[in-house]
C-alpha cells in the first residue's frame, strides 16, 4: 500500500464520525506537524504518531474505547502497524 | 425504553405540540393545551439533562469533553427545575406567571450553559478540531450581537412594568445574545463535521439554543409592546427548542454506546 493510500484509508475510516471535510483536514494538519508528505515514504513511527494524535482527538467525541477500537481497525487495514 | 424509540417519540410529540400551537391562536387560553405544552417542554429538558450527564459518564474520567457535558447537564437541570415549577403553576392556576420563582432557575441556567459551550469550543480547538481566527470571530460576533441588542432592549427598558419584570425582560434577551457568541463559534467549528455522526449532535443542540434565544427575545420584545397575539408561536418555539436539545443529548449518547 502506497503512502497516499495509507492516508486515504485513515481518512475513510474516520469520515463516518467526523465527516469528510474534517477527516481530511485533521489528517492534513497532523501530517504537516509530523512531516509526513503524501509523495514520500512514511515510516511506521510517523504512522503510529499520526494515529495516536487522531485517537486523542476522536476520544472527545466517541470516547476512549471506541476511538481505540477504530484505530486498531485502521492499523489492521493498513497492515498491522508494521509499515 | 430504547434510545432510538425515544428519539422518534420526542420528534413526534414536539412536532405535534408545536403544530397545534402554531395552528391554534387560542391554544394558550386552553388549560389542557397549555399543560400539554408545559409537560412536553419539561420532558424534553429532562431527557436533555439526563442524557448529557450520561454522555459525560460514558466519556470517562480524564476525557476533556467530560466536564463540558457535565456543566451542560447542570444547566439543563436548572432549566428543567424552572420548567417544572411553571408546569405546577399551569396545573394549579391554568396560567403561566411572570415573573415567578421559576425564573430563578432559568436565569441560573444561562451562566452554566454559556460556560459549558465555551468549554466545548476550547476543548475542540485544543484537540486539533478548531479553525483559525476563532478569537477574532468571537469578538466580531459579540459586537454584531451587541449592536442588535441595543434597539431590541430599548423599548423593553422603557416599558412601564414592575422592577422585577423589567429586570428579567432585560436579562433574558441580554443573556441570550451573550449565549449566541459561543453558539456562533461552535457552529463555525462543527459545521466542518457535516456528513459525520458528530454533526447531528451539534446541529440539534445549536438549533435548540437558537430557538430558545429567539423565543426569549420575542417574548421580552412583545411583552414590552403589550402584544400577546404571538404567545402560541412563542410556546411552539420553546417546544421546538427543547426537543432539539433532547435530540442533541440523545444523539451524543447514541454515538458513545452504539
Amino acid at each position: 500500500m502506497k503512502n497516499v493510500a495509507v492516508l486515504q484509508t485513515i481518512i475513510e475510516a474516520i469520515t463516518p464520525y467526523i465527516g469528510a471535510m474534517m477527516a481530511r483536514s485533521s489528517v492534513d494538519v497532523h501530517c504537516k506537524r509530523l512531516g509526513i508528505d503524501g509523495d514520500q515514504t512514511v515510516t511506521s513511527t510517523q504512522i503510529n504518531e499520526l494515529l495516536k494524535q487522531l485517537a486523542l482527538g476522536l476520544n472527545i467525541f466517541i470516547g476512549r474505547d471506541k476511538a481505540e477500537a477504530l484505530i486498531t481497525n485502521i492499523r489492521t487495514s493498513i497492515g498491522g502497524g508494521k509499515r | 425504553m430504547k434510545r432510538n424509540a425515544l428519539i422518534v417519540i420526542v420528534f413526534i410529540i414536539c412536532s405535534t405540540v408545536a403544530i397545534v400551537f402554531i395552528a391554534n391562536a387560542a391554544a394558550v387560553q386552553n388549560k389542557m393545551l397549555l399543560l400539554l405544552a408545559g409537560v412536553t417542554k419539561l420532558g424534553s429538558l429532562m431527557i436533555a439533562a439526563i442524557f448529557s450527564f450520561r454522555s459525560a459518564q460514558l466519556l470517562g474520567e480524564g476525557n476533556p469533553a467530560r466536564r463540558p457535558w457535565m456543566i451542560l447537564g447542570a444547566g439543563l437541570t436548572a432549566m428543567s427545575l424552572g420548567q417544572g415549577l411553571l408546569v405546577f403553576y399551569q396545573y394549579t392556576t391554568g396560567k403561566t406567571p411572570f415573573p415567578s420563582p421559576a425564573d430563578f432557575w432559568f436565569v441560573l441556567s444561562y451562566p452554566l450553559i454559556i460556560f459549558a459551550l465555551i468549554q466545548f469550543a476550547l476543548t475542540y480547538t485544543r484537540s486539533g478540531f478548531g479553525s483559525n481566527g476563532l478569537s477574532v470571530f468571537a469578538v466580531v460576533i459579540f459586537i454584531i450581537f451587541a449592536a442588535i441588542a441595543w434597539p431590541i432592549l430599548q423599548p423593553v427598558a422603557h416599558m412601564p412594568a414592575a422592577p422585577m419584570e423589567k429586570a428579567l425582560n432585560l436579562a433574558y434577551p441580554s443573556l441570550d445574545l451573550l449565549l449566541m457568541v459561543p453558539i456562533a463559534v461552535l457552529l463555525r467549528i462543527t459545521s466542518r463535521f457535516r456528513g459525520g455522526a458528530v454533526w447531528p449532535i451539534w446541529l440539534s443542540l445549536l438549533v435548540g439554543f437558537v430557538f430558545t434565544a429567539a423565543g426569549d427575545i420575542l417574548f421580552a420584545y412583545l411583552s414590552a409592546l403589550g402584544h400577546n397575539e404571538l404567545d402560541p408561536m412563542i410556546h411552539a418555539m420553546y417546544v421546538v427548542a427543547y426537543g432539539n436539545l433532547a435530540w442533541g443529548a440523545l444523539f451524543q449518547e447514541r454515538l458513545l454506546t452504539a
